[in-house]
């Protein structure tokens, strides 16, 4: 039942709303908490233990670190810090270990084992299948923000349990997130505030937007991607670039088209679930496009990470040492440079357990970390040539740049493995003849109506994206408008969803990317 | 005080730092020139600046900034 399927947004969802309604408010949360066990349990079923004992495991940790802080021993400052982290490594610890037995064990054993055989040790690695709950990655995430800000002292421990498993399974967020803070939904969640009319149209027409990004415009392209990926070996080079291109599209389609169906999901019951996309292909380079794509997970590796290993006491001390002998310039890179090697290994390896996805870190790594670098240079040599970074032309420029980055950066992130992106990408440079792409087209998965109907969903999809960068809402104009007026928009949008939509006889389901990570 | 807008000047010039209470919401200071600011204000001021400290209520004005810095300094 993901949120694309009409036993989600048409069943599901409805018959939550009505008994939340209708039952009195002080229990309503428990309506929600029953909604979130049953959603998760008809994808995990008993694994759902996992997520009830790392519920417990949060919320007796973050009671633990309060009674610290709290110094009932009259201790130091310097000692109750140093029992607090070590509560907090703790509670970490356990649950970060969960995620990576889970899901990294074949990964390391594997990868032991073929160093071993690199040695001439014969030691082969047999694969243990590990049934992984839903959504581990996405809570698991939740758990440390929750714990790291009880123990900076940001966040106050929770005493209520409810509002604890709350937070780390409210079912909209299960599958794909949002990666949410403990104050941006738990109490929220608890509250149990009736639902608004408003909230209720606007909520379900977001929800709307997100199908028809999902099943009119990604679903569409699946089966191209599935097939231009699985076959590059003997496709021409510019069949395979358009593969790499049609995944970027897909993937935006895809993950945005769900978080608008999750984000409109939670604003029915009052929720106001972080925004996880601003426009990402309007961004001037690969460190911006990072402030636009995934942003709750940016800003979790930012806060989590970043500043916590730039700040590290050896990290500042090696960067003073640095500063000394080769000077400011210099030693600002240090810490940045170190956070950010971090910070990007871990988004390699959250993403899954496979070379690809830590090369896919490793790239953008590199990519960051030269921008950082040349940021000031570029600066002060496009103010010698008289180069207007604002003008159109540039802007075009900076836009194909970012296209480029993106797409192969996404070849390699979907390829089978690290050798089947770079042959791949091999491809478009050694065998590129884009009429073969021309004179195949119609033969790529994708038909004589699949074709416009994608295009014109890109169009529709760009122009909204466009006027919401210039804080221009659709749904608020419309909301603004004549009655009839507003029934047609909607009635229309509705029908061209039904119709255009890829479901039925002769399309298979395509699952939700993110749901697997 | 003025120390500090020194300091903001040298890392990012041209920004109206007296009177700007938006620098982070504003992208004006971004993550790397938050770090080179706490790199130079914890030798500028003898303070230790921690994670914690890191949230645009502290980073968005001077006022703001001079604000968190003097607390530091009562805490050391």
């Amino acid at each position: 039942m993901a949120y694309h399927t009409i036993a989600y947004f048409a069943v599901f969802l409805p018959i939550v709303i009505l008994l939340y309604q209708v039952f009195p408010k002080k229990i309503r949360f428990a309506v929600i908490l029953a909604a979130d066990i049953v959603f998760f349990w008809l994808f995990s079923g008993k694994l759902i233990i996992y997520l009830v004992c790392a519920s417990l495991l949060t919320y007796f940790i973050g009671l633990w670190l309060e009674k610290i802080a709290l110094n009932p021993g009259g201790l130091s400052n310097k000692l109750i810090t140093k029992k607090k982290r070590r509560v907090l490594a703790l509670g970490i610890l356990l649950n970060l270990a969960v995620l990576v037995v889970l899901k990294y064990t074949n990964f390391f054993g594997q990868t032991l084992s073929d160093i071993l055989n690199v040695f001439k040790v014969d030691w082969t690695y047999k694969p243990i299948k590990f049934m992984i709950p839903i959504g581990l990655s996405f809570y698991t995430l939740e758990i440390i923000s929750y714990l790291t800000d009880v123990y900076r002292g940001t966040q106050k421990a929770e005493h209520n349990f409810a509002k604890v498993a709350l937070y780390l399974s409210f079912f909209p967020q299960t599958m794909e997130g949002p990666i949410a803070r403990f104050h941006e939904t738990a109490d929220a969640l608890y509250s149990g505030e009736s639902i608004k009319f408003d909230n209720l149209k606007f909520g379900y027409q977001r929800i709307l937007w997100g199908l028809f990004k999902k099943i009119v415009v990604a679903d569409r392209i699946f089966p191209t991607v599935k097939y231009i990926f699985g076959n590059y070996a003997n496709l021409d080079g510019s069949i395979a670039l358009f593969g790499a291109i049609c995944y970027v599209t897909q993937l935006y389609m895809e993950f945005s088209g769900c978080m608008d169906i999750v984000i409109g999901s939670g604003q029915i019951f009052g929720i106001t679930l972080p925004e996880n996309f601003r426009q990402p292909f309007l961004a001037k380079n690969a460190g911006d496009f990072w402030r636009r794509w995934h942003i709750t997970l940016g800003t979790f590796f930012k806060d989590y990470i970043f500043y916590p290993v730039s700040l590290a006491k050896p990290v500042k001390n090696f960067a003073k040492k640095v500063k000394k002998r080769c000077g400011r310039n210099v030693s600002k890179f240090v810490a940045p440079t170190a956070a950010l090697f971090c910070v990007w290994l871990s988004n390699g390896l959250w993403h899954g357990a496979n070379w690809t996805f830590i090369f896919y870190g490793m790239y953008y790594f590199v990519l960051i970390f030269i921008e950082n670098i040349l940021e000031e240079p570029l600066k002060k040599f496009t103010e010698k040539l008289h180069i207007n970074m604002e003008s159109v032309g540039f802007r075009i420029f900076r836009a194909i740049k970012l296209f480029i980055i993106v797409v192969t950066g996404e070849l390699f992130f979907n390829a089978a493995s690290l050798k089947d992106g770079f042959k791949m990408f091999g491809r478009i440079f050694t065998n590129f003849h884009i009429s073969e792409l021309i004179s195949s087209i119609f033969q790529l998965k994708m038909d004589r109506y699949d074709i416009p109907i994608v295009v014109v969903g890109i169009i529709l999809v760009t122009i909204v994206g466009a006027l919401k960068e210039k804080n221009i809402d659709i749904r608020r104009k419309v909301s603004g408008w004549v009655i009839p007026a507003r029934w047609v928009f909607w009635y229309a949008a509705i029908m061209l969803v039904i119709i255009f939509g890829a479901y039925g006889s002769g399309y298979t389901a395509v699952d939700l990317i993110y749901a697997g990570y | 005080m003025e120390e500090l807008l020194e300091i903001l000047e040298d890392i990012q010039p041209g920004v109206d730092y007296a009177n700007c209470k938006t620098l982070i919401d504003d992208h004006i200071l971004d993550s790397f020139g938050i770090l080179s600011l706490v790199s130079e204000i914890e030798d500028a001021f003898d303070i230790e600046v921690s994670p914690a400290e890191l949230v645009a209520e502290n980073f968005n004005s001077a006022e703001s900034l001079w604000k968190m810095i003097c607390r530091l300094k009562e805490e050391e």
